[in-house]
């Protein structure tokens, strides 16, 4: 703890923010939030931050075009970065949690993996945000994140968003494939089952398309910007692309729920299991049989063809 | 209100309420900044109302005064023995200035039970490092009545944190 009794500069910048802020808008709320327990936490005042940007974080429209709805929207930004930054130190010291949690034996390392993903995730949220204030103030607009987009000042706010994507999505990999590996050898020993086996399978595999989508993004992005596609075709194609990998994972999904019924209905005639079981895996296949129509529906649409009446 | 006018406000006074708070705090940088941050916030909605006051540090340390000791009454003190051996002679010596939070918030649980007379007597002594002859000055008092009041006053204090964390031999 600090014995000098001196504020860090930090602090006296983000209060005297969020004093202007709060004189700007007014007497909207009439007390500062908190807590029940008389205790105080930094994470009041940064819920009156998000109160005063709109619970549902109320975006100014397209067409901002004064310098005073310039400022309300970076206002807006700014008060989502900081609790974006707040969400990051929560996530970091639970990562931290975690590993020294696992060092005495407390949790298993897929618990240090999973923190990692969201800690990773937070970052991304963080960067993200600031480029958006970045663009906020580069271009006077709300920022745009299509494919075709155009770019700011000669930056590429797209991409540079679309890397944090991808540092989320590789992360999100090597933590599924490590599960997926670890579930392997535990069904080698007869630890678990191999339906079991199937859901780790399918968790990577999402895992897999959601980097798989974030590159196929940044592909046509960079076809869009090399003047080799029109700017609605950037976005079809894209969505063909996100609609084909949804459809190969609800194959894969499909795949494993036929296996679960399977063995569900063996132990079933067993009777080791109640009819129930039966009836909720049959549920679940019909569910998956469902979106699948429905995708590819989708996808003959989109292709421009016209789609058959289902059944 | 003028923004102009809050922000002057604003950076004239952050720091020595920072201070403030912070030494009554044991120098908890987390809930230094929390109870200036409430304080401030506070400030703006009841300024707006009621206009600005006319020494808007004075407001703004009662108002964080309170704050802490509302605080205060509801935490736990820890255990004299988790306190230094000498620490009532350095809160008579006015040595005990926040040294640590988990004394400080000893000291203030047991503060927030005193009169406020008393607790302001002593926090003046003990956080803000004033000389009797100061706090003389400031309260229209002899000196020798300052240094009978802050006798009873730790005497108080002593009294009001024994029965709950315990006695440590050589203090009774």
């Amino acid at each position: 703890m600090s014995q000098d009794h001196k504020p860090t500069p930090e602090f006296v910048s983000n209060l005297e923010w969020q004093i202007r802020t709060a004189h700007k808008r007014g007497n909207r709320f009439s007390e500062p939030t908190r807590l029940k327990n008389g205790g105080f936490m930094k994470i009041s005042v940064l819920v009156l931050a998000s109160a005063l940007m709109g619970a549902g974080g109320v975006v100014v429209k397209d067409g901002v075009q004064d310098l005073r709805a310039q400022e309300v929207l970076i206002t807006q930004v700014e008060g989502q970065l900081r609790l974006a930054a707040l969400q990051l130190e929560i996530a970091r010291n639970q990562l931290e949690e975690m590993e020294t949690m696992f060092r005495v034996g407390a949790v298993q390392e897929q618990a240090i993996r999973e923190a990692r993903v969201q800690s990773r995730h937070a970052e991304a949220q963080y960067m993200k945000l600031s480029l958006d204030l970045e663009e906020i103030r580069s271009s006077g607009h709300e920022p745009e994140n299509d494919l075709s987009a155009p770019l700011v000042d000669g930056r590429d706010f797209v991409a540079e968003r679309l890397v944090f994507d991808q540092m989320v999505a590789a992360e999100r990999i090597t933590a599924a494939r490590a599960q997926f590996e670890r579930n392997e050898e535990l069904v080698n020993v007869g630890v678990i089952r191999a339906e079991d086996l199937a859901d780790a399978r399918l968790a990577l595999r999402e895992a897999e398309n959601q980097l798989m989508g974030v590159n196929e993004k940044t592909a046509l992005r960079q076809r869009f910007l090399g003047g080799d596609m029109a700017p609605e075709d950037a976005m079809r194609e894209y969505e063909i692309s996100e609609t084909e990998q949804q459809i190969q994972l609800l194959r894969q999904s499909m795949e494993g729920a036929i296996t679960r019924f399977r063995s569900v209905e063996e132990r079933v005639g067993l009777g080791v299991l109640h009819e129930n079981e039966r009836t909720k895996a049959r549920l679940q296949l019909m569910q998956i049989e469902a979106q699948l129509e429905l995708l590819e529906v989708k996808l003959v649409t989109l292709r421009g063809g016209t789609p058959q009446a289902p059944g | 209100m003028e923004e102009a006018s809050l922000t002057k406000a604003y950076q004239e006074s952050v720091h020595p309420l920072y201070e403030y708070v912070s030494r009554r705090c044991g120098g908890d940088r987390s809930l230094a900044e929390d109870v200036v941050q409430e304080a401030w916030l506070r400030a703006v909605v009841a300024w707006e109302k009621k206009g600005f006051p006319e020494t808007p540090i004075a407001w703004l340390k009662t108002v964080a005064g309170n704050l802490l000791r509302n605080y205060y009454r509801r935490t736990p003190p820890i255990s004299l023995e988790a306190l230094p051996p000498d620490w009532e002679g350095r809160i008579q010596s006015g040595g005990n200035r926040g040294d640590a939070p988990d004394h400080a918030a000893t000291v203030s649980w047991g503060l927030a039970r005193l009169r406020p007379s008393q607790a302001r007597i002593l926090e003046a002594f003990h956080f803000d490092g004033k000389k009797v002859s100061e706090i003389a000055s400031e309260y229209r008092l002899s000196e020798r009545a300052v240094e009978g009041r802050l006798r009873r006053a730790r005497l108080k204090l002593r009294k009001q944190l024994e029965p709950v964390v315990g006695k440590r031999g050589g203090l009774s």
